[in-house]
């Protein structure tokens, strides 16, 4: 399992203004009650502060889930 | 208002992929008519509409209208204990639901119209008059005493009309609407005033990252000719999406948040049209009630231009009305409200005279253009929705550790602005931000609910002893000198 699942959940969970616990394998944007487009963008500025660069419009909108977030972080 | 009288465009749904003609959306709306006139009783004519932006809500909606009732067009996303708070202070004769919406503890039979079609029978002609109430949209207040702006047939119809006269209908011809149907914005702007006039609408609220980041392909597919949205949408579409390579578009609209003249610019540059209108509205006027085309004007911050029908003026201080220099802006239109439902003191505190008081502060020139410069009501504006803080102080003082609560804007690049609340505890109070946060999220929708916390010590006050919301967020922002 990656280090970088428990900052993912930090990350995803300060963006979408709920507990990290809240959160599981199968939140999604659109279907995780809060995860709209202002949350995706808050999300995507969280991680634009934490790489310090901007992310690519295809790295935004490929973020579907957790493990994207993970993958990121791993990569960073 | 008879749907029959007139001829509807075509209603289509590109998250779904479905579509109604205007003859079937007409013929759909006239039998949930029939049916809908069976729950109107002497005391109420009003229907809760609790679900948007599909097929079948134009349905109920206009079904309402042909029924001689009034709609009450409400958020899908409130809590069930908002939406049976809504519907027990309006009285509703029934809730129109679909699917999705919660169903319990409402005061009224809860229907859902497109299952219940084949008990309906045509309706007759409608039994209301242009003064009766036609519509009613909450602005705030959905957990205490909700602050719903009730629109007649006749200002609802004298909107249409002059955005007809003033924007003109074949630019119009085909319109997308990314905006929720329960604000009035996308709901009398985006999308009446087209489909009334026999134009098509596309509808393409919350379509999601992916599909935004695709706009430009949705646009020339749907060879979309003209669309209104909030700056927060363009802020996230200049982002993700390449420009279009030839656009269809004739006309944009951008409303209901401060927009800056940069943003202006780049929505300009990426749409390949200058005609970018910066349109002022307020759900009290009906939404848009003027607006400044970059095709006439330079964009600048806080340019509102021109009045589209009725007239604006500013209230000076000592209480003159201008038609020009500084003050509080007020309007006169035809499309003015009729007043907050069963709140006359409050109706009495914004309109007088036939003037309605916008509670912003703008300048406005000998040739009438108007300029916006600040507000003078603390309302919070986060992206392109009005909350007003007043409702989340009850809300959270309400709960059992919490003495005092004060809501403030907080500014935000992407949103405008995001909430902020102070909130005094109880001694011995044990419970954490996140525990507030997720109880305040619980009984209220999730875009009105605070976004940070403050614990402070005690909420400042003025010294005749009220609150001052610009001292407040200074001081829980540590921008205090």
């Amino acid at each position: 399992m990656s280090d970088h699942r428990d900052e993912a959940l930090a990350v995803l969970a300060a963006a979408l203004q709920v507990d990290p616990g809240s959160l599981d394998d199968t939140s999604a944007p659109g279907q995780t009650p809060g995860w709209d487009s202002l949350a995706h963008m808050r999300l995507v500025t969280a991680l634009e502060e934490r790489f310090e660069r901007p992310l690519e419009p295809l790295e935004i909108v490929s973020i579907g889930g957790i493990e994207d977030v993970v993958r990121l972080l791993d990569v960073a | 208002m008879n749907v029959t009288q007139g001829r509807l465009g075509t209603i289509v749904d590109l998250i779904r992929d479905q579509r109604w003609s205007g003859d079937e959306l007409a013929r759909e709306a006239n039998t949930r008519a029939g049916f809908l006139q069976r729950f109107v009783t002497s005391d109420s004519n009003r229907f809760v509409i609790a679900h948007g932006n599909s097929l079948q809500f134009f349905a109920d909606l206009l079904a309402v209208w042909q029924a001689g009732a009034c709609a009450v067009c409400v958020n899908p996303q409130l809590t069930a204990a908002e939406l049976a708070n809504v519907t027990s202070f309006v009285e509703a004769c029934a809730v129109l639901v679909d699917d999705a919406a919660p169903t319990s503890g409402l005061s009224a039979p809860v229907l859902c119209t497109w299952r219940e079609t084949s008990k309906g029978v045509e309706s007759g002609i409608p039994a209301s008059s242009l003064d009766d109430p036609a519509l009613i949209l909450f602005t705030s207040g959905t957990t205490g005493t909700p602050k719903g702006v009730v629109h007649s047939h006749r200002s609802l119809a004298s909107r249409v009309a002059l955005n007809h006269a003033h924007i003109g209908i074949d630019v119009m011809s085909r319109s997308l609407c990314v905006l929720p149907t329960h604000f009035g914005h996308g709901l009398i702007g985006n999308c009446l005033t087209p489909l009334l006039a026999g134009r098509d609408v596309f509808l393409f609220h919350n379509a999601g990252m992916q599909r935004y980041a695709h706009l430009a392909e949705v646009l020339q597919e749907n060879d979309i000719t003209f669309m209104s949205s909030v700056p927060t949408f363009w802020k996230l579409v200049l982002r993700l999406a390449e420009a279009p390579s030839q656009t269809p578009l004739r006309r944009i609209h951008i409303g209901s948040a401060p927009l800056s003249a940069e943003l202006w610019q780049d929505v300009i540059a990426w749409s390949g049209t200058s005609e970018v209108v910066n349109a002022y509205g307020i759900t009290e006027t009906a939404n848009w009630v003027g607006g400044a085309s970059a095709e006439q004007l330079e964009p600048e911050a806080g340019l509102v231009g021109t009045p589209w029908g009725g007239e604006f003026a500013v209230l000076a201080d000592d209480g003159h009305v201008d038609s020009h220099g500084e003050g509080e802006v007020i309007i006169r239109s035809p499309s003015l409200m009729s007043g907050y439902y069963l709140q006359p003191e409050l109706t009495d505190q914004v309109l007088n005279n036939g003037w309605y008081r916008t509670g912003d502060v703008g300048i406005l020139d000998a040739q009438g253009v108007l300029r916006i410069s600040g507000r003078n009501r603390f309302c919070i504006n986060r992206a392109g929705i009005t909350i007003y803080p007043e409702g989340l102080d009850l809300l959270l003082e309400r709960h059992p550790d919490v003495l005092e609560a004060c809501a403030f804007g907080i500014p935000d690049e992407l949103s405008n602005e995001i909430i902020g609340i102070a909130v005094h505890l109880r001694d011995n109070a044990d419970v954490s931000d996140r525990e507030l946060i997720d109880w305040t999220r619980e009984r209220i929708r999730a875009e009105a609910a605070p976004e940070r916390l403050f614990r402070v010590t005690e909420i400042p006050k003025t010294d005749r002893g009220k609150i001052n919301r610009d001292t407040v967020a200074r001081h829980c922002l540590g921008e205090d000198s």
